[in-house]
């Protein structure tokens, strides 16, 4: 092999293998990208509500998404306000939201920022399907991560008002 | 050969495809793609939902934003423009009536700028008896840079009801194309 077409060989061999380690080992972003699906999946259903054994499952999927002090402020107008703190307040919360109006949960528009070491934000448009013709609705949420060996959890959740009053 | 490539082409023939059928394919294909990006960037079909801004906007009326009209230049006060409700495809339609650095209060349904009531040429009577404005009442607020105070049309509805405030310069996306 000609000294030209061994040295060609090897750069490829390289991107192949940088192109292997990125597909392999997920960057910080991708690994907050799969919390927030995880999240998403835990409380989304398609039409019917889940029953106990799989609500317990959710409930545990959910529980692995957040952190002890989450904290979760909701303002939707004219539909929805209040907070929620601790992660017993939040997976009670969830579980009822699951079992009284289950619906598709589809999140679009996810960015990532301010991605340090050990905590991250991101904005995420979450919307839900309930399958009624008006059951659509779509709402801007900031979320703050926080890295706890090795692993990112949901510390908070805040929706974005497009409008503020004061 | 050189007599096949001599023969003159039909006209109709340049007229449908040009004189050379590739260079005509690849000229369309680099319009067509223009006219997307440019269509994309400048333009965005919006779809009326909500009776907030009745009677000038109807639910379900379509209309487009102009996402190039703050690019130069801000906001002015009577401008119906879109605004970020939930990322980039659920939007505010609202109209400009507090600039920045301006103080804005509502007092039975007059707005003050700085004091001085806002001639509001836009609002149209309803239909249904109440009137628009209706005695609204908001307390006074000073806007700071880069916020616009941001309404509706449709002011003979409950003030509770209605979505309303300041928005950040970064939360516009455009002006209604088509008042």
């Amino acid at each position: 092999m000609s000294p030209l077409r061994r040295k060609t060989l090897i750069g490829v061999l390289i991107a192949l293998a940088v192109c292997a380690l990125w597909w392999v080992i997920p960057s910080e972003e991708e690994r907050i990208r799969h919390v927030l699906e995880q999240a998403k999946a835990s409380v989304s259903s398609e039409g019917k509500p889940a029953d106990g054994l799989a609500l317990l499952a959710r409930m545990g999927q959910l529980t692995q998404c957040l952190t002890r002090d989450v904290e979760i402020q909701v303002d939707v107008f004219g539909h929805l306000s209040g907070n929620l703190s601790g992660l017993d307040e939040v997976r009670a919360a969830a579980a009822g939201m699951t079992q009284q109006f289950p619906g598709l949960i589809r999140l679009s528009e996810i960015q990532i920022s301010e991605l340090m070491p050990t905590s991250a934000k991101a904005t995420v448009v979450a919307s839900i399907n309930t399958g009624s013709p008006h059951g659509q609705n779509a709402q801007e949420f900031e979320l703050r991560f926080r890295k706890w060996e090795g692993r990112w959890y949901i510390s908070k959740v805040a929706t974005v008002q497009a409008l503020r009053t004061r | 050969m050189s007599q096949l490539s001599d023969t003159p082409i039909p006209w109709w023939q340049v007229m449908a495809i040009g004189r050379n059928p590739r260079t005509t394919l690849v000229r369309l294909a680099i319009t067509l793609v223009l006219v997307f990006v440019g269509f994309r960037m400048s333009i965005q079909p919006i779809r009326v939902q909500g009776i907030s801004m009745q009677p000038t906007y109807r639910d379900g009326q379509r209309r487009f934003l102009n996402k190039l009209a703050y690019r130069f230049a801000t906001p002015q006060r009577g401008d119906v423009i879109g605004i970020q409700e939930a990322g980039k495809q659920v939007l505010l339609l609202k109209r400009v009536i507090g600039l920045p650095g301006e103080r804005l209060r509502i007092v039975q349904g007059t707005v003050l700028i700085n004091g001085e009531p806002l001639e509001e040429p836009y609002l149209q009577p309803p239909t249904n008896g109440v009137p628009n404005p209706a005695r609204w009442n908001v307390a006074e607020v000073q806007l700071q840079d880069g916020d616009h105070y941001v309404i509706g049309d449709n002011r003979s509805m409950r003030q509770d009801d209605h979505y309303f405030g300041m928005a950040n310069q970064n939360r516009i996306v455009g002006r209604l194309m088509n008042p």
